[in-house]
């Protein structure tokens, strides 16, 4: 079939062009460093969650709470959660903002 | 990207589509795919015993799998298997590479699904790349809205399937469908269905790619005898396009005719014949693509395909190697281990607490005694019924307010028990005693040390 010639010249074709004309989408490095801190973060707040929660009931916590609080066991779960990926933020977000602020990091010396 | 540094950091990053590709290995991907949604999608509807077989109960802290039931006392079992996953993915990432990428991760798996929708609802490839650049007009505004709403619907329905491994789903369903749901159960769909809308609707491989710890932990998982994908440059160089009946030894060119296939259908948007990068979730798409080149080139397969470094270097991959031995022997020990414990797991558990007002009293003339709370956990899916006895001091004996201890299934039960000694049998102070719970209608029982004081 000639036409095999034709349609792969053509896939060249329109590949090049692609590459060209392709819409763009920015992720900005700055956008892609709040991706990963976010990330990271909740992958280990939800193991430490897990740790966290399998040796204390959240209402024990809750119970003891000063103030009281008027929260239910799921409320606790969430917040244990919400805590930790919280604290675990900013931890990472420290760690990139020194990072990044280096003297002779790529970023600095630009 | 090529001019500087200082350009690629900020790079603008093409919206990559991926190219549809039939092929053995897309088949091989849909199939897991396939499977792993389906299961993820059903599993919390299948039912064990009048309940939800695959339930993590997290107000009554339990977690039921299938006729299992696992208490907090159990976390153990739970940091073994994380244990083992860990262990696992070493293990098959030495032996395949990065099959877990391309096959099985999450990630990957459901990015298929919301490509395989955006395709539903703005056509093939081409027709995607045109609409992206066209301006907005009704038909656009259509198509893309149609799109929105699959993949809303669809993250939401992940959601709540996600809840229902919390809450029990049919429960959920009621619910939902009278629109009473609770706060945090719909917080949680939403939230949970916000995430996967975020990882496989817009970030996608952008997870891969900067996000996955994963993704740059395997470079020392792998060696030269993993399973890679790579294209065979000795055979494809120098590339360049010819006509079909060409020979290409006439033009001095290799097997490769630089038709771009490989790159268009990388969901990645690499290009594979640079060499392995570190962006490359062996899907094998390209694979297929260059085959199915090949194949009407009537060149022989596999220009780019499943090899090891050993093998493009010439030399003969093993399978068998040291690392692989290793961990492979770690992982049999584990799972062996964890099985006999989980089998040879007792579903009872006593905790005795000592009556802290006071050390002890004289209860009957000669007689000193002690008081125990005893909390009695039967982790059994059936009731039973213990009898209790302490031993440790001569003349000792326990007593209960009832005569018999029975515990219903999956029920805690907390008991006061007296313990007598006669007076001066033993010298003053502290002595170890042990109380022993033995079932009555099976052969569930377990002892627990504690102290019993004497003046
Ligand atoms: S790179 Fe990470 S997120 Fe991507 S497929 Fe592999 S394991 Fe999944
Ligand atoms: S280079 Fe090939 S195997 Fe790797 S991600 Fe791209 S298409 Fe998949």
């Amino acid at each position: 079939m000639p036409d095999h010639d034709n349609a792969s010249e053509n896939e060249h074709l329109e590949a090049s062009q692609d590459a060209e004309d392709a819409p763009l989408r920015e992720l900005s490095r700055k956008q892609r460093d709040i991706a990963v801190i976010g990330w990271c973060s909740f992958l280990v707040a939800a193991v430490a969650t897990m740790f966290f929660f399998a040796w204390i009931d959240p209402l024990t916590l809750i119970e003891s709470a000063q103030p009281p609080i008027s929260v239910d066991i799921m409320g606790g779960y969430a917040i244990g959660f919400f805590f930790f990926w919280a604290l675990s933020a900013a931890s990472a977000a420290l760690t990139v903002y020194l990072i990044r602020t280096r003297r002779g990091h790529p970023s600095v010396d630009e | 990207m090529e001019n500087s540094t200082h350009k690629s950091l900020y790079a603008a990053h093409e919206k990559i589509h991926p190219r549809e590709i039939d092929g053995l290995f897309a088949r091989l991907r849909l199939g897991s795919m396939l499977a792993l949604l389906g299961a993820y999608y059903l599993a919390a509807w299948l039912q064990w015993d009048g309940r939800q077989a695959l339930l993590f109960d997290l107000p009554a802290r339990k977690f039921y799998i299938f006729g299992l039931v696992l208490w907090p006392q159990d976390f153990f079992f739970l940091s073994w298997l994380l244990i083992i996953a860990a262990l696992a993915l070493f293990f098959f990432t030495a032996l395949g590479g990065r099959l877990w990428c391309g096959y099985a991760c999450p990630q990957t798996v459901w990015t298929e699904a919301f490509i395989w929708m955006e395709r539903l609802a703005e056509g093939p490839r081409s027709k995607r790349i045109k609409l992206d650049k066209a301006k907005w007009s009704g038909k656009k505004l259509n198509r893309k809205a149609i799109k929105q709403v699959l993949w809303v619907s669809f993250s939401l329905w992940t959601g709540f399937t996600f809840v229902g491994y919390f809450t029990p789903i049919r429960e959920l369903t009621a619910n939902a469908a009278t629109f009473s749901l609770g706060g945090w159960e719909a917080f949680w769909i939403v939230f949970y269905g916000f995430a996967t809308y975020g990882n496989a609707g817009f970030l996608r491989e952008q997870v891969c790619k900067y996000m996955c710890p994963y993704a740059r932990f395997q470079s020392a998982m792998f060696d030269h005898d993993s399973l890679i994908i790579s294209y065979d440059e000795r055979r494809g160089e120098p590339r360049g396009s010819r006509r079909r009946n060409e020979d290409p030894k006439s033009k001095q060119l290799g097997d490769c005719i630089d038709c771009q296939m490989c790159v268009q259908v990388c969901p990645t948007g690499i290009d594979i014949r640079k060499g392995l990068q570190y962006e490359c979730i062996a899907c094998a798409a390209c694979i297929d693509a260059c085959d199915s080149v090949m194949d009407k080139m009537a060149y022989p397969l596999g220009l780019i395909k499943y090899t090891t470094q050993q093998a493009i270097d010439g030399k003969k991959s093993r399978i068998l190697r040291p690392r692989i031995l290793i961990y492979g022997f770690l992982l049999t020990a584990l799972c062996v281990g964890f099985l006999a414990a989980l089998a040879l797991r007792t579903p009872l558990e006593l905790d005795v607490i000592r009556d802290r007002n006071a050390l002890y009293r004289e209860s009957r003339p000669g007689f000193i005694e002690n008081v125990y709370t005893l909390r009695i956990i039967n982790k059994d899916t059936v009731s039973h019924d213990f009898e209790l006895s302490v031993d440790g001091l001569d003349t000792i004996s326990v007593e209960t307010n009832s005569d018999g201890i029975s515990v219903g299934a999956g029920e805690i039960q907390t008991v006061a028990a007296r313990v007598l000694v006669e007076d001066g049998i033993a010298a003053g102070g502290g002595h170890d005693i042990n109380f022993t719970l033995t079932g009555l209608d099976s052969s569930n029982t377990t002892t627990e040390q504690s102290r019993f004081f004497l003046p």
